[in-house]
């Protein structure tokens, strides 16, 4: 893998730029942190307490570990603590590698998102600061240094903190997900069979992602019949786990026709060529010793029930800054969503505005409420009232989110073919939305 | 939404929606801090410090220990907890009747409250508390527009239980005041000479201690007097020195309160403005945000991007629940 991505490193907007000149003694640095809990930060908005927190994110953790940490700014030889309350965090992103995340704690985004190769960071505490409990990130390939200070209660706990920090970052899983964490159990269910990720790509037509697999054995059953293979007789070793499976034990029941499984696949797309162009994976089949039959999986596939289960989405976080910013460019659109913020002498009635709500935790629990009851398939009737046309009362009906945002985008379409442009919007039409009909006309073109 | 059938919401256990609590009761000269730390750099910005509020994850069967040493409740006021969702209203209202402050004005609500409850037992004290219908508007009123109740959240099936607990001090002693303990918990004598705070910070943390290793989370308030009340007194004083004596850092002083007197100002600004967006129906916000992204073309976008979030929050809550099983 290349170096260029040991580091990359972002900074948001913010004036916080953290030195790069490596130093060469932690002991000539000089902390500052007692003005850091001057609580009076303007810029700061409270924190979601636990109740606003806990409905929020469900679960304590979505990270693979994270605690409250402040960050800390470095000039010269003067390290000082920004006030805000943050939060650090692990995380794996998409690159499958750990980032090193920093956020203040009512933001949603990191503004500090480090990708860091297995191995390449150290983390530690730095006794030589005295009046809080710091601790440095320490980059070996460029001798970077970046400081935080922590804000959580129980100083006793920090050091198992720094080491579940330094696990994650180095390749290590946390002890307490070890058993069967995450993509992990997929994985090592699959490889218990057999089976690895070329054969599954094969099987499915190579265009499956991992989590959408992942995904299709969590939501459709099709986990417990993974369960119910590998726990066939002698599960001794992985080798001989997989050996022992037989395609005696999928019985005829489950061994349907492959026909559903293009729906059950249908987040991947492109999986309904999947059955007929199946080539034998003999070089992987050969390689484990394994006895099950690609058909036998295919069967499993096959007999998943798609149970409307209708890929995941977390609408949430979707309203981001970068989403928002063309969006509130356009007056016209700006007038149209101020009238529904709320209305007081406290809420100017700007776009910049409706950025800062839509950013709040309070806009983003409403968000999350609204999306959790539209997937419980009852939110037509609602959706009636708001006139955004019966395919979208249709989606709403069956919880079905993307099929709601077609139904949005077409009835945009056919509102204009019969309103006209100029006739909706509020500003005479002009700089209005309609007059970009070249990229729509591509958009329909593609459903 | 607020009800009117005797119903109690939960609320948020964040600083700014009890700070507006306690004045939309008819409280004055206080304010409510969350404290991050327990810290005596962090209490000296925030002294007076009059009780503290524990905040933490309520679990039915805790290791049982010896039964708390319960207090002499003749001259506390302390009221049993009879609905659960009233913690918090009950935890700083128990805080509140305690407290014997010059800064504190309890206001009329909670005095007449005060007034008629005092001679029952704790028990009957609660009962009274769950039915007074201006304290349960007021915190009621704080409940998050929540539109879709009746639907059934799923994924809240397994709601958490947060409990709160008051620590303030009372004649000399460290009380403890929890609303599901038989009485007030004696923590015994504060010795002269001593910050409350300081016997009270081992005990808080003892308590952290034994949950450790379950990842229960807490959170910690602070009734405190009024900043600004406090600022605008030390600038009065600092402007009568300056008079008689007009020194450079006399004038450097009362810029820098005049400084943190705008901060309060702003932050109290910024929780209005939470609190409003608390109460606020986001619902037409919502739909029309979707109907301009969809006219601007850009709807695909954000649902690819709502797709990929929801696809990594999937897979978090797979690692959640295979960590723990």
């Amino acid at each position: 893998m290349s170096r260029e991505i040991v580091m990359s490193f972002s900074i948001s907007s913010t004036s916080n730029i953290i030195s790069l000149s490596p130093i060469e003694s932690l002991w000539n640095l000089d902390f500052r942190i007692s003005p850091l809990c001057r609580d009076s930060s303007p810029r700061k908005l409270s924190e979601m307490a636990l109740f606003g927190r806990q409905a929020q994110q469900r679960g304590s953790s979505r990270y693979m570990v994270e605690f409250k940490a402040g960050r800390m700014t470095m000039e010269g030889s003067t390290v000082t603590a920004d006030p805000r309350k943050g939060m650090v965090y692990v995380n794996k992103g998409d690159d499958d590698l750990p980032h090193f995340c920093w956020r203040e704690r009512s933001a949603t985004s990191p503004e500090e998102d480090l990708i860091i190769m297995p191995n390449d960071v150290e983390l530690k505490k730095v006794p030589q600061c005295t009046t809080g409990r710091v601790f440095l990130l320490r980059v070996k390939a460029t001798g970077r240094k970046l400081f935080y200070w922590m804000q959580e209660f129980d100083a006793t706990k920090d050091e198992e903190l720094f080491k579940k920090v330094q696990d994650c970052l180095s390749g290590k899983t946390p002890a307490r997900s070890s058993s069967s964490g995450g993509d992990g159990g997929l994985q090592s269910d699959l490889q218990n069979l057999g089976i690895d990720d070329n054969m599954l790509q094969e099987i499915l037509g190579g265009n499956v992602d991992r989590n959408q697999l992942a995904q299709l054995f969590s939501s459709s059953g099709a986990g417990s019949l993974l369960q119910g293979l590998r726990g066939t007789p002698q599960p001794a070793t992985p080798r001989a786990d997989a050996t022992a499976v037989t395609s005696g034990t999928l019985t005829p029941a489950v061994a349907r026709p492959t026909a559903t499984m293009g729906t059950a696949a249908a987040g991947g797309g492109g999986a309904q060529g999947a059955p007929t162009k199946l080539p034998r994976p003999s070089n992987a089949a050969g390689k484990t010793g394994t006895k099950i039959q690609l058909s036998d999986l295919q069967n499993i596939f096959g007999s998943v029930q798609p149970a409307a289960q209708a890929p995941p989405v977390d609408w949430t976080s979707a309203f981001s800054q970068a989403l928002l910013l063309p969006i509130l460019s356009n007056p016209a659109f700006v007038q149209r969503l101020t009238p529904h913020l709320p209305q007081d002498a406290l809420i100017p009635q700007t776009g910049d505005e409706v950025m800062n709500t839509v950013q709040s935790p309070q806009f983003q629990q409403a968000v999350q409420s609204f999306a959790s009851a539209f997937e419980t398939r009852q939110l037509g009737p609602l959706i009636q009232e708001f006139n955004l046309g019966t395919e979208a009362v249709q989606a709403a009906n069956n919880g079905d989110f993307e099929a709601f945002v077609r139904a949005l985008e077409k009835n945009k379409e056919s509102q204009k073919a019969t309103s006209g442009t100029g006739a909706r919007a509020p500003g005479s039409g002009a700089g209005g939305p309609q007059d970009k009909p070249g990229n729509d006309d591509e958009e329909m073109s593609v459903d | 939404m607020a009800s009117t059938h005797g119903e109690w919401c939960t609320i948020e256990s964040d600083p700014a929606v009890f700070t507006e609590l306690i004045r939309d009761f008819g409280v004055t000269g206080m304010q409510v801090e969350e404290l991050y730390m327990l810290d005596e750099s962090l209490f000296e910005q925030l002294r007076p410090i009059h009780g503290l509020i524990f905040l933490f994850k309520w679990e039915q069967e805790g290791p049982k220990k010896s039964p708390p040493k319960l207090a002499d409740s003749k001259n506390i006021y302390f009221a049993k907890q009879v609905i659960h969702n009233a913690c918090a209203t009950q935890a700083i209202v128990n805080i509140l009747l305690n407290v014997e402050h010059n800064d504190l004005k309890l206001g009329e609500t909670l005095v007449s409250f005060k007034e008629f409850s005092n001679g029952f037992d704790p028990l009957l004290r609660g009962q009274c508390l769950s039915n007074c219908e201006v304290i349960r508007n007021v915190h009621n009123s704080f409940a998050r527009n929540e539109l879709f109740e009746t639907f059934g959240r799923k994924a809240e099936k397994e709601e958490d239980v947060f409990h709160f607990v008051g620590y303030l001090p009372i004649n000399g002693r460290l009380i403890e005041l929890d609303g599901l303990a038989e009485g007030p918990i004696d923590h015994g004598e504060i010795p002269a000479g001593r910050d409350w705070l300081h016997i009270a910070t081992p005990i808080i943390e003892n308590r952290m201690n034994t949950y450790s290793g379950r990842e229960i989370r807490f959170t910690l308030l602070a009734l405190i007097t009024d900043r600004k009340m406090v600022y605008s007194k030390q600038l009065a004083e600092l402007q009568a020195q300056y008079q008689s004596m007009p020194t450079d850092d006399i004038s450097q002083q009362i810029a820098q309160l005049n400084g943190l007197m705008q901060d309060e100002v702003e932050k109290e600004r910024l929780s209005k403005v939470e609190n409003i967006r608390r109460k606020h129906n986001f619902l037409p916000l919502i739909i029309e945000l979707f109907k301009v992204f969809a006219e601007s073309g850009n709807l695909k976008l954000l649902y690819d991007e709502a797709s990929k979030k929801g696809q990594e929050r999937e897979r978090r809550n797979k690692r959640l629940k295979t960590e723990a099983s």
